[in-house]
């Protein structure tokens, strides 16, 4: 393992890639403290860049923007009672508190510390972790990664914002949308409508850069958010380092949490800081002061959604499984240079998968030594009139889609799911389990049809494999769960409402 | 009729739509699936679902106010104008005019800051699409 570490650093410690991962933390950074950008739009709008950049400095720099964004995340949560990326809307309950009673300092010590420690200890987890999981998913064949396939697909939808029947539905259109080209098996033109450039498929750039891309745009043009005052931080190290102490279990409590709820399909940053927000006011003694500026609110949360960023890698390089919108969008960097990740990834490519690792320890090393002392240079950034930046975000999107094949056709693409990005946040249907679908939908469909062809059309072959029939019963019994409550809820509660 | 109803109708019927061009393609059997096979089961999910969402009492799904309607339509209108005319005026006219119109008519910018906005913009771009990744962009009546 150690060996393998030191191999990553060298890989990760070479220029070129040392400047990718700077850059990467640095974005993620900005993107972090801008409300309306969040990392999937970022990294949306860097993978046409990525053609013109090698595989693992690449990925180095969009994985730096993934985890860099919750350092930033929590600068303007805890300053503006804004969060600048969804993961940091818990922060906001006890860190702006703390801000207006001027421990601002404090709170952005808590939140960079605690942050630091889960990342490097979430790393750490990462490489002790990846050979024997490699092992394991190494006798996977295509019923387990139907099974697998499935259940992420099933925790996505359940996790995602809104209910879970919008994610379900979300989840099918990306489904629809992965298999719209060639049938994989007998080569016949499915949905394509007689369109030539439909052939080979719906690309990814143009939809993932219309749906986050143009529809926040055309969101944050349609619904206007004024800002809140900036209040300022003052460090004081002595002082802010004793609360930082008083928080150590806090930090402890939440890296555990995020560190296991990241490896899980669908649970990532998001999930990972409401729980351990809940672990954290279970386990206090005086559950009252939370809300009020309480410091393990700040600590738990932020350790959590960093821990969650970093493990949500495991799946993701390992199983070839992505768990949210960015780390999908991570994998669809990877298969656009022609690599897809699995337990193969550890054999055939040690350079990307060690220099990945080992960048995030650099990563995290980067984000502490540049956070804390330019947290008011940071805010200085919410003065960029957002008008400015939705005219490059535009701009880049077009380009961008335009750029996949030198053809207007992927810019109407484009265009279309802007306006369907649009129609889905204005509704409450959550985007991501449509893009993890839609990346995951070949596989789900091709495991699906080889197992049945393996089995000659016996569904046994789902029961008769240990893993892959954990992996259905699990979807099945929250699939089951949903839709008994959702009927539940139509055909019992419905009509007793109406007559009472 | 909420919103949120309106789109689980549409699911429903997209639904529809895709479970016929199912058929069409063929479902094959268990034994041997079809091209038809999976999208076949993805039309009926959206089926089910999409009536779900139709029949569920729709708690705090109303749309959010203050939406700006003018705005936002007129934004689509010089997004489909830009596709429209990329290839025909090319990159550098067709941005630096999208570039002052949308400034303008939708975030009322003064002139300094659309000047400003359209030369920074257009050069980042062209600086890094078209001289770094050297992706060719249209030229258009300047390239004739």
């Amino acid at each position: 393992m150690f060996e393998n570490l030191a191999y990553g650093f060298l890989i990760a410690l070479k220029p070129t890639n040392l400047i990718y991962a700077v850059i990467g933390v640095f974005l993620g950074t900005i993107v972090g403290v801008l409300p309306g950008i969040g990392p999937p739009t970022t990294i949306a709008l860097l993978l046409p860049l990525t053609y013109g950049i090698e595989l693992t400095p690449a990925i180095i720099m969009l994985a730096g923007i993934f985890y860099g964004a919750m350092y930033g995340g929590s600068t303007t949560s805890i300053l503006v009672n804004l969060p600048g990326e969804a993961a940091s809307v818990v922060t906001t309950f006890d860190g702006y508190q703390m801000a207006k009673q001027g421990r601002a300092g404090a709170a952005l010590a808590i939140a960079a510390i605690g942050s630091f420690v889960a990342g490097t200890i979430s790393v750490v987890g990462l490489t002790a972790l990846s050979q024997p999981l490699s092992e394991v998913a190494l006798r996977f064949g295509p019923p387990e990664y139907f099974g697998l396939t499935l259940l992420g697909l099933t925790l996505v939808s359940y996790l995602a914002s809104g209910s879970m029947v919008r994610g379900l539905l979300m989840a099918l259109l990306g489904l629809f949308l992965g298999l719209i080209g060639m049938d994989p098996v007998q080569g016949t033109r499915r949905f394509t409508f007689g369109i030539l450039e439909l052939n080979d498929g719906l690309d990814f750039v143009p939809i993932t850069m219309g749906l986050f891309g143009i529809g926040e745009v055309l969101y944050n043009l349609a619904v206007k958010e004024e800002f809140a005052e900036v209040l300022k931080a003052t460090i004081d190290w002595g002082r802010n380092l004793r609360e930082v102490l008083q928080t150590k279990w806090a930090i402890l409590r939440g890296t555990l949490v995020g560190f296991f709820v990241g490896i899980l399909p669908g649970g990532g940053a998001i999930v990972s800081s409401l729980l351990s927000y809940a672990v954290e006011k279970r386990v206090a003694r005086d559950p009252s002061r939370f809300g009020k500026g309480a410091p393990e609110g700040v600590a738990g949360p932020e350790s959590a959604n960093n821990a969650a960023a970093t493990s949500s890698m495991i799946p993701l390089l390992l199983l070839g499984v992505p768990g949210n919108a960015s780390t999908a969008l991570i994998l669809a960097a990877l298969l656009i240079h022609g690599v897809r990740p699995g337990p193969f990834l550890l054999q055939d490519h040690p350079d990307l998968f060690w220099g990945v690792v080992a960048s995030m320890y650099i990563g995290n090393v980067l984000l502490l030594v540049m956070n804390l002392p330019l947290v008011n240079v940071f805010v200085q950034l919410l003065r960029i009139p957002y008008r400015f930046l939705a005219v490059l975000i535009v701009l880049l999107s077009i380009v961008g889609s335009y750029s996949v094949n030198n053809s207007i056709f992927d810019v109407w693409i484009l265009l279309l799911f802007g306006i369907l990005g649009f129609l889905f946040r204005i509704l409450k249907f959550d985007v991501g389990p449509l893009i993890i679908a839609f990346v995951l939908g070949p596989i789900v469909e091709l495991s699906l049809r080889q197992s049945l062809i393996m089995s000659r059309g016996s569904l046994g072959i789902f029961l008769i494999r240990p893993a892959a029939a954990i992996f259905l019963l699990a979807a099945v019994v929250i699939l089951m769960t949903q839709v008994i409550q959702a009927f539940w809820r139509v055909l019992v509660k419905a009509p007793m409402h109406q007559r009472g | 009729m909420s919103a949120v109803r309106v789109a689980g109708i549409g699911f429903g019927i997209f639904g529809v739509f895709v479970g016929v061009g199912a058929l069409r393609l063929g479902v094959g059997s268990w034994h041997n699936p079809g091209a038809g096979f999976f999208p076949l089961w993805i039309g009926g999910g959206m089926v089910v679902l999409g009536t779900l969402l139709v029949l569920s009492r729709q708690e705090g799904d109303r749309l959010q106010s203050g939406i700006s309607g003018g705005r936002l339509i007129f934004a689509v209108f010089l997004l489909m104008g830009y596709a429209l005319l990329l290839e025909r005026l090319g990159f550098l006219l067709t941005t630096l005019l999208f570039i002052s119109l949308w400034l303008r008519s939708i975030e009322q910018s003064s002139v300094g800051e659309i000047l400003f906005m359209a030369v920074a913009s257009t050069a980042v771009i062209y600086g890094v699409f078209v001289r770094w990744l050297q992706v060719p962009l249209p030229l258009g009546v300047l390239g004739r």
